[in-house]
């Protein structure tokens, strides 16, 4: 036990004195992150214009008019639909939505027939929804996804009201959240991803290849203290310095851009927890294939590279085309970056069914990389 | 093996009284070892290296437990220092003084002057002749033979993986049969069979263009020698004598030419 201590914090001590570790550990992440902030930051939907196309007048048409306008980062137009379109196209707009003729006659006879069946107490079958449609340019992306949430969120919110269910103020923070979506605010929980893969790969897998290709861990072999004592010095290091970089991330995206975290900090600090396990036994994996560095290096980047760029950390992935997907469904990175997204930007819980299905994941893989690093491990 | 690094697939190893294997953890705590490649962690001082290693046998060594270590291996200066601001000298000393934290019976050192400049050799030896002092066991593996005749009690002399002689430097020295050796080049060549006849010649090997001549009788073999070549117009150049060492029992035992 003292041994392990000690080794801890011999590898801290280590860590913060070596310039060059610190740089990649902190330095960097923070670096980029901060420029694509700056550069790309100001993406948003602030100040995304969409129109509301209605082919007749109705209450309900304005009503819908109205509640897009109430949201402060969209301008909102009332166009005819030919007008309107030809503007998306052009780049003008960034979202038409449209409802069509009879809309509001179609609305009120769907909701008259499905309370006439609650009063009559015949078999309650669903009401047919009536339908808007919505127009969009998908290669703007950010816009694009929170135009689609924004609405999404709004006629969430007037079902609601329509159906008379009270829980209305948790639907409008949840609206007013995804229209406030911010290419930064995407950013900041993939960049803390990312560094928990790239330190995991290249500052622990580089390190103990480095010491075993030098002849380190031959030597610590020959004293009584087992190996196994520090290799868990060594993955307890790389965890206190992932949620570390994570804090250091999250502190600075906050002061520099306003990034806030919606979900809890124990749900966060579990994320990282098991996302930084799950790259730490990969790291382990290739470590054992890697005779020097240099092939530790070059296994490595082979796979992170895909996960760096497809993986969901710079840009939204589930709209990239179909033949891709699935190579980003096998990609760990992906899962670990939707359940840091669902907790920081969603404000979700690790209760939540998409998280817990993330967290579920990356579990699964650690364990599938644990074993293969148990039985392809080499000491020498 | 002894290190328990490596399971023999036969015999018995045992340091003072327990088997080493299967389970070498416990005669690990009696033994000290450097290893060959002296890599050790960087960016932490030697004190803190000492300290660190202290703890893997399960001592809490103090500040002054440190540098007295330190002390023995002439690194008291360098308590502060990293590991990678010392010179290979100082890192192999320091690697020799973690061999030592555990105040071990037997300590074994693998090839520790090698790469080092002549002084910083003669500072290794007289550290290990310092160790060896204090009583234990020193355990050392080297390629200079003027090394092992220097500090050595006993030399066992391993060929392909056996030991081939084990006796102390003087005996093996003593079992040439030679006093001397007599080194030199001439030309035209002389005839080795010729030279291996001459009185007093106990043995004569060719190295590249010189003739090594080991003699019981150096007089007599160096006179014949001349006289050979003065029969055979040969001109004799370089000609050396000097005593035979322990380099001279490792030659003619492992057959000419050292291996690596």
């Amino acid at each position: 036990m003292i041994s392990y201590l000690s080794m801890v914090s011999a590898n801290f001590k280590m860590t913060v004195r070596n310039r060059q570790s610190l740089f990649w550990l902190f330095v960097f992440p923070i670096l980029m992150m901060t420029l694509l902030g700056i550069v790309f930051g100001g993406i948003s939907n602030q100040g995304a214009s969409i129109a509301v196309v209605s082919k007749e007048k109705s209450q309900v048409a304005d009503s819908i008019y109205k509640s897009f306008k109430e949201i402060d980062s969209f301008t909102v137009e009332k166009q005819s639909e030919g007008r309107a379109l030809k503007e998306l196209k052009n780049g003008d707009l960034d979202a038409v939505i449209v409802m069509k003729k009879g809309f509001a006659s179609e609305l009120e006879q769907n909701s008259r027939e499905f309370n006439q069946g609650e009063i009559s107490g015949s078999e309650p079958s669903p009401p047919k929804p009536a339908k808007i449609e919505l127009f969009f340019d998908p290669s703007s992306t950010f816009t694009s996804q929170a135009v689609r949430g924004a609405v999404t969120n709004v006629i969430a919110e007037i079902n609601k009201k329509m159906s008379n269910t009270p829980d209305l103020i948790a639907v409008e923070s949840q609206s007013v959240r995804s229209a406030d979506l911010r290419y930064i605010d995407f950013l900041v929980p993939g960049i803390i991803a990312l560094t928990l893969m790239n330190s995991a790969l290249f500052g622990l897998g580089g390190t103990v290849v480095n010491y075993r290709e030098r002849g380190i861990l031959r030597r610590l072999k020959v004293t009584p203290q087992p190996l196994s004592g520090f290799i868990a010095a060594q993955i307890t290091n790389q965890l206190v310095f992932s949620i570390l970089r994570a804090a250091l991330l999250i502190i600075v995206a906050q002061a520099l851009f306003g990034v806030a975290v919606l979900g809890d900090y124990i749900s966060l600090i579990i994320v990282v927890i098991v996302g930084s396990l799950t790259f730490i036994t990969i790291a382990f994996s290739i470590a054992s294939f890697s005779r020097t560095r240099e092939t530790n290096d070059t296994l490595s980047n082979i796979v992170s590279m895909p996960m760096m760029f497809l993986g969901g950390v710079f840009f939204p992935v589930d709209s990239a085309p179909a033949w891709i997907q699935p190579l980003i469904r096998i990609m760990p990175l992906k899962y670990l970056g939707d359940a840091m997204r669902d907790v920081m930007i969603k404000g979700e819980g690790l209760t939540n069914s998409n998280v817990m299905f993330d967290m579920y994941i990356l579990l699964g893989v650690t364990l599938v990389f644990f074993l293969i690093s148990i039985r392809l491990w080499k000491w020498e | 093996m002894i290190e328990g690094l490596r399971e023999p697939d036969g015999g018995n190893i045992v340091i003072d009284g327990q088997a080493v294997w299967p389970k070498p953890e416990a005669t690990k705590r009696l033994i000290g070892v450097q290893l060959q490649s002296t890599a050790l962690f960087d960016y932490l001082t030697v004190r803190e290296m000492i300290i660190l290693f202290g703890t893997f046998y399960g001592l809490r060594l103090s500040n002054s437990d440190a540098d007295q270590l330190l002390d023995t291996v002439g690194l008291t200066e360098k308590h502060k220092a990293k590991v990678n601001e010392l010179s290979g000298g100082q890192q192999q000393r320091l690697s020799i003084a973690l061999s030592l934290v555990n105040d071990p019976m037997i300590i074994f050192l693998d090839e520790p002057t090698t790469g080092l400049d002549p002084q910083a050799r003669r500072r290794m030896w007289d550290v290990i002749r310092d160790i060896s002092s204090q009583g234990k066991t020193v355990v050392l593996t080297t390629h200079y033979m003027e090394e092992a005749e220097v500090l050595c009690g006993r030399v066992a002399v391993m060929d392909k993986g056996k030991i081939i002689s084990l006796d102390t430097p003087l005996n093996l020295v003593k079992s040439l049969g030679a006093k001397a050796k007599i080194t030199f080049n001439c030309e035209p060549k002389l005839d080795i069979d010729t030279l291996k006849g001459l009185p007093g010649t106990t043995d004569v090997s060719e190295i590249e263009q010189s003739y090594i001549v080991y003699s019981k009788d150096v007089q007599n073999s160096v006179l014949g020698i001349l006289g050979e070549a003065k029969e055979n117009n040969s001109l004799v150049e370089n000609l050396s004598v000097s005593g035979a060492n322990l380099e001279d029992v490792f030659l003619h035992l492992t057959g000419r030419g050292l291996r690596d």
